[in-house]
């Protein structure tokens, strides 16, 4: 288990090599130092890669993966996993898509589709830890009960005819300060606000204790079901959020909306070092591993690869990220042997 | 006193409560479904279901030994592709069947590899395989469709010996197989030793890595032969095919009472789990449902499933206790 690392008196004043160190040990840190090299070199191929507009682009397109990854990482962090994403990012977009065109104010809309999709979230959560069926079986089959109800519902049509003018600000189509869109700034909004409830919270703790060790957890006053189901709440929610800006950017609601979200959300989550075996994971890594499959998708773009490559590409990437991932960890841990006690 | 006997003695069986759950559906298909007990469409159903038979198989495999497989939709593509793309490039069949089933078994070897010997988590490194693989068949099939009209080669899937479908026989030999090995041998045996509890298994003497490695290997050559009969079937190997296979696969594996945390299921109950899953479609396909429903009565059903079993378990070792 990775707690915050407190420097001992002993700690202190190592100088360069340590700080090194342990940053290197932090969660994501491998893959950023990749990106940080990546990036440069990618910009001898493609010099537009690193112009302004491009680079705005990217974050413009990265935080819809980045959003969902947020709920992942929560997810696990606790421990569970979460299939059912891409299915809520769907719904939640079709339900907003929906209340627009029956005439529904956009803010009611917009609440009711972000409460659908923590609602979501919050029978998972129940099914897991009352019922005891186990994370990926009960987020599997959510996956396709929820994308199975947004194909009743619409029929196979999919939702038009809902875009106002507000809802182009919303969806990221027009963009608000410089060449960033609003949903650059929701999604800043989330990872400062849920940075600081992980990081200087007891919630932080809870969520990593429940993950490292549910009964240890227990025993020391946390109720580890009742923070499971917080975090498939807040997954559900974070999902519906993307799904509603993705409504407004995709300016239709296709019912396939949003599938394959789960496994890029996943993938992101672990890139930026969270580990599915529960109690390891930042919101820092989220963006660092949203970052690197955004710039990946771009670069392919760009250099004028073919899109039949993009798979072939994204998963020798994820495979390679988790390996350099393990390197770092390897490196921060080889001249620190005496901080594995902390 | 006999009969709860009996009773507790029937639901110990592997696989017993997919099999009432199975029972009561089709009898539920003959009543509502008119046409459902024709021999055409039961031996059209079973047809169908060959193919998440024998991918849950290996995946049975894999969740025995603890770990998870998320490959082998996008590995039934590969090996799809390869095998009709040495037909095409005129190998004889038995060539281009083994270049499939080797085309599977090494992407179960580069999965073993990545998990056993570099240490990554099983979801990650099959999660990477699912979009390397994938990109792989989108690259085969880029330029044009694989199509193979070779006779001896759609005769795998469309052939018959004795009335019988031949790819349903060829899934009941493989399950056979695989069945008697998981639950006679000693490396069967193994594989439900090393989920259960993989050190106790290491200190009783099994090479835990090497059945870790093998039963990945299991599940890529399962996916290679799936892929093979789904592409005979189809003659042709388009961009996404087997995709979303691997969640039938192992939703199959959990109706049948395999665990995700390792030690439990059954090749019969796999199969019988897939059976209930193609069944089911069928049905409601024949009552003319909305296919969109498909998916949302699977789900709940899984759930269900899944529920209904850790019930059972729970009465059985009450029991057992008294």
């Amino acid at each position: 288990m990775r707690t915050r690392e407190v420097p001992t008196p002993s700690d202190t004043g190592f100088g360069a090599t340590e700080t090194f160190r342990r940053l290197i040990g932090r969660p994501g840190a491998g893959i950023f130092l990749f990106l940080v090299c990546f990036l440069p070199i990618l910009s001898l191929f493609a010099p537009q890669m690193l112009q302004e507009g491009n680079l705005a682009g990217i974050l413009n397109q990265m935080v819809f993966i980045l959003i969902p990854t947020l709920g992942m990482t929560i997810v696990i962090i606790s421990g569970g996993i979460d299939l059912s994403v891409g299915s809520v990012i769907g719904l939640s977009g079709g339900v907003a898509a929906f209340l627009l065109t029956v005439g529904v104010p956009m803010p009611v809309a917009i609440l009711l589709a972000i409460i659908s999709g923590a609602m979501i979230g919050a029978i998972n959560g129940l099914v897991i830890t009352r019922l005891k069926v186990p994370d990926f079986v009960a987020t599997l089959a959510m996956m396709g009960v929820a994308r199975g109800i947004l194909y009743v519902w619409t029929n196979g049509i999919p939702f038009r005819d809902y875009m106002g003018d507000a809802y182009y600000i919303i969806g990221g189509l027009r963009m608000i300060v410089g060449k960033l869109t609003l949903p650059v700034f929701v999604a800043l909004a989330l990872l400062l606000i849920l940075t600081f409830l992980l990081r200087r919270t007891h919630l932080g703790a809870h969520f990593r204790a429940t993950g490292s060790n549910a009964e240890a957890a227990k025993l020391s006053g946390i109720r580890p079901d009742r923070i499971k189901m917080l975090a498939y709440i807040a997954s559900g929610a974070l999902a519906a959020v993307t799904g509603v800006m993705l409504a407004g950017r995709l300016t239709t609601v296709h019912p396939a909306m949003g599938s394959g979200y789960e496994l890029e959300t996943i993938a992101a989550a672990v890139m930026g070092g969270a580990a599915l075996s529960g109690g390891r994971g930042s919101f820092w890594g989220a963006l660092v591993g949203a970052l690197t499959l955004t710039v990946i998708q771009n670069a392919i773009n760009i250099l004028n690869i073919e899109s039949t490559w993009e798979n072939v590409i994204i998963g020798s990437i994820i495979l390679f990220a988790v390996l350099i991932d393990r390197a770092a960890m390897a490196l921060s841990r080889g001249g620190s042997r005496r901080n594995a006690s902390n | 006193m006999a009969s709860k006997i009996n009773l507790r003695s029937i639901l110990r069986i592997e696989g017993a409560t997919v099999f009432f759950a199975l029972a009561l559906l089709v009898v539920f298909s003959s009543i509502f479904a008119p046409s459902f007990l024709t021999t055409e469409n039961l031996s059209n159903v079973l047809v169908q279901s060959v193919f998440v038979v024998i991918l849950g198989i290996g995946i049975t495999y894999v969740l025995i030994s603890g770990g998870i497989d998320l490959s082998v939709g996008s590995v039934m593509g590969v090996a799809a592709a390869i095998c009709v793309f040495c037909l095409n490039a005129g190998a004889p069949l038995p060539f281009a069947l083994l270049a499939g089933l080797a085309t599977g078994a090494a992407a179960g070897l580069f999965n073993a590899y990545f998990i056993v010997v570099l240490g990554f988590a099983d979801f990650i490194a099959t999660l990477g395989t699912l979009s390397l693989m994938r990109g792989v068949v989108e690259l085969m099939t880029a330029n044009s469709r694989l199509n193979s009209q070779d006779p001896g080669f759609m005769t795998l899937a469309a052939g018959s010996v004795g009335g019988a479908p031949l790819a349903v026989i060829i899934a009941l030999i493989v399950a056979l197989v695989a069945g008697v090995i998981l639950a006679r041998t000693t490396m069967g045996r193994a594989v439900y030793g090393v989920g259960l509890n993989p050190k106790s298994s290491f200190l009783a003497g099994v090479l835990v890595r090497r059945v870790r490695f093998s039963v990945f290997l299991v599940s890529g050559i399962c996916a290679g032969l799936a892929g093979i009969l789904l592409a005979s079937r189809l003659s042709s190997v388009h961009p996404a095919m087997g995709t979303g296979y691997e969640l039938t696969a192992i939703a199959a594996a959990a109706l049948g009472g395999a665990s995700l945390a390792g030690g439990r299921g059954s090749v019969l109950g796999t199969a019988l789990g897939a059976l209930f899953l193609a069944v089911l479609q069928n049905t409601l396909s024949l009552m003319s449902v909305n296919a969109f429903w498909f998916q949302i009565i699977t789900g709940v059903i899984i759930v269900f499933a899944v529920l209904l079993d850790g019930g059972i378990r729970r009465f059985l070792n009450q029991r057992s206790m008294v």
